[in-house]
């Protein structure tokens, strides 16, 4: 039987013709070729996860990270501020309403978006590198520029505002008495954000925001700080105080009783007036045992705790969180209870001695320049040392890093898996 | 001597015979020279691991792919008549019936037989080339054997009684 078979199917098979493919070969060692590559692409890929998985678990803030994925409606302040070492600038300026803003120590000028906590270098231009200012609400920031004037020697100096929701600016020319150009020295918002004043030299100048009026005055003496209500009336002190009325007359404003006015020269650099437009605070150009205050036309000084500052701090306002509470920078020197600059939360003058508070907002803040806060972001009080008055986004800045990262590694992986089903595809196929 | 060469070299020696057991694997011409084509392109691709005993590679490369899922799903494209019907005695010749026959065996069956029959593997070197147990060999065999006297009865004196 099987012969006979063996001899049929021998039979049978002679009937197939052979045609060699001479593309045979080629396509063997193309597929070598591309086998070596898949198996190399999912070993990277291999490799890759399993660094960035154990990455991932060995990171000691886990738990901040995953804090940081949430959104707070609204916004808040973060709870802690980190330098960045160096972010892409974004030139899409629309970035959202910001928490927080200073000029970055590798000269980026940086804002913290109040619902996520992330950090933006913003590409502003022509900023000179020294001002930068957060508006009360976070929805505005302004910074000072100096960019060539094309067909002048001198060059146009300035300050230029953003709308952070939609990335509109508008730029305004500043010049001191003599005409030419100035780059202010200091800005102050006014509590509702809607005016800006401006200080450099002897000339002072206000602005509303959105509008195209800039108004400037000159003082005849140096001035030391400049601050604006929500009534666009400007408080400043040039060898004493004066008023800048909304109509244009400057005038000295009454002396107070105990306190002459000359005796405070030089001790204070800016100011920020309050809600209500009476009291304004004080920046100290260096520690002090106190708080400078103008209330009621009256200087006031508020005692820090010799506790917490047995050698005094320096200050410098960020803002009023409401008519009584004022933000501040505080730089403890050496010894004190919170040392190097922190953020404290603290009662004005205005307000009873009995009931005043003095709460640490944020500690370990970078040693950066034009630090700016959103008060408006702090909320109020609730008589509770337990309230939280920040919110711990997370390692937001390492996450931002590690997403460029984890993005490559996806990637990697997805390239890895997607060459290893068409190796198995072709495989089927062939 | 080149890769290149060696290969075309034993393409061209061995080409024809590889071609007609893929014929009689398949039971197809086109089917069969593809079969060839694709073990010839994966010879290629390991030639430096196979230059040795190429045949042999290729050889086990078309049993394997002719009983590969995907391939038995392009055989089952092809129409066929009702799987158990006796092939219509009208064939003028056995070679035309057992032609017919074989292709209604299902690949498994019909690499068995070839391996067995044409390429006269024992059941244990055919287990081997499968790489199924030699009593799955034996079994799919006599199973093989006994469908093709089923399809076609006229065959009986070439594939023997039923045991």
């Amino acid at each position: 039987m099987t012969t006979d078979l063996r001899e049929e199917l021998d039979a049978l098979a002679r009937t197939q013709t052979f045609s060699p493919d001479p593309t045979a070969w080629d396509r063997g060692r193309r597929a070598r070729r591309r086998d070596r590559v898949v198996r190399g692409a999912a070993v990277a890929a291999v490799v890759a996860l399993v660094a960035g998985t154990a990455a991932l678990a060995l990171r000691p803030d886990q738990e901040a990270r995953t804090a940081s994925t949430e959104e707070v409606a609204g916004g808040a302040i973060p709870s802690r501020i980190v330098d960045p070492d160096g972010l892409e600038a974004e030139e899409d300026l629309a970035v959202g309403r910001a928490s927080v803003a200073f000029a970055g120590s590798v000269g980026q000028p940086v804002v913290v978006t109040a619902t996520d906590g992330r950090y933006h270098a913003l590409a502003l231009a022509g900023w000179d590198g020294t001002l930068l200012s957060l508006s009360p609400d976070g929805t505005s920031l302004v910074w000072t520029f100096e960019v060539d004037s094309g067909d002048s020697l001198l060059p146009m100096k300035g300050l230029e505002v953003l709308d952070l929701m939609t990335g509109e600016t508008s730029r305004r020319l500043t010049s001191g008495s003599d005409g030419a150009p100035l780059v202010p020295r200091q800005v102050s918002w006014s509590p509702s954000g809607q005016w800006l004043t401006w200080f450099g030299g002897d000339s002072v100048g206000r602005m509303p925001v959105g509008s195209a009026n800039l108004e400037t005055v000159e003082t005849g003496k140096q001035v030391e700080w400049s601050a604006i209500d929500d009534e666009g009336v400007v408080t400043l002190y040039a060898q004493g105080r004066r008023q800048w009325q909304r109509e244009g007359t400057v005038g000295r404003m009454k002396m107070s009783e105990d306190t002459t006015d000359m005796a405070r020269q030089g001790r204070n650099d800016a100011a920020i007036a309050s809600p209500t437009g009476r009291t304004f605070a004080l920046a100290s150009t260096a520690p002090a045992e106190a708080v400078d205050f103008v209330d009621a036309g009256r200087f006031e000084e508020r005692s820090l705790a010799t506790d917490l500052y047995p050698d005094g701090a320096a200050v410098r306002p960020l803002g009023w969180a409401s008519d009584t509470l004022v933000l501040a920078r505080v730089d403890g020197p050496a010894g004190s209870y919170v040392e190097g600059p922190h953020v404290a939360l603290f009662s004005a003058p205005n307000t009873p001695e009995q009931r005043w508070t003095y709460r640490i907002v944020m500690r370990d803040v970078p040693d950066v320049a034009s630090l700016s806060v959103a008060v408006d972001l702090v909320p109020d009080l609730d008589g509770t040392s337990s309230q939280q008055l920040t919110h711990d986004f997370g390692d937001t800045l390492g996450e931002q890093r590690d997403i460029s990262w984890i993005i490559g590694l996806g990637v990697a992986a997805a390239i890895g898996v997607l060459l290893g089903l068409r190796r198995l595809w072709r495989r089927f196929l062939s | 001597m080149t890769d290149r060469s060696a290969f075309d070299e034993f393409v061209h020696a061995r080409g024809p015979a590889l071609a007609r057991t893929a014929y009689l694997l398949t039971g197809d011409h086109h089917l069969a020279e593809d079969l060839v084509q694709a073990a010839l392109v994966q010879a290629a691709k390991h030639w430096e691991r196979i230059e040795t005993s190429p045949e042999a590679y290729v050889r086990r490369t078309m049993y394997h792919q002719n009983i590969s899922w995907w391939r038995r799903r392009k055989l089952a494209e092809s129409p066929l008549e009702s799987y158990d019907a006796p092939a219509p005695a009208a064939d003028p010749t056995l070679r035309l019936t057992l032609e017919q026959a074989l292709r209604r065996l299902t690949p498994r069956q019909r690499t068995v037989l070839v391996l067995r029959y044409f390429e006269d593997l024992t059941e244990v070197q055919t287990a081997a080339a499968l790489g199924i147990s030699s009593g799955a060999v034996k079994s799919m065999s006599r199973q093989a054997l006994q469908r093709l006297r089923v399809l076609a009865p006229e065959l009986a004196d070439l594939v023997g009684a039923d045991t």
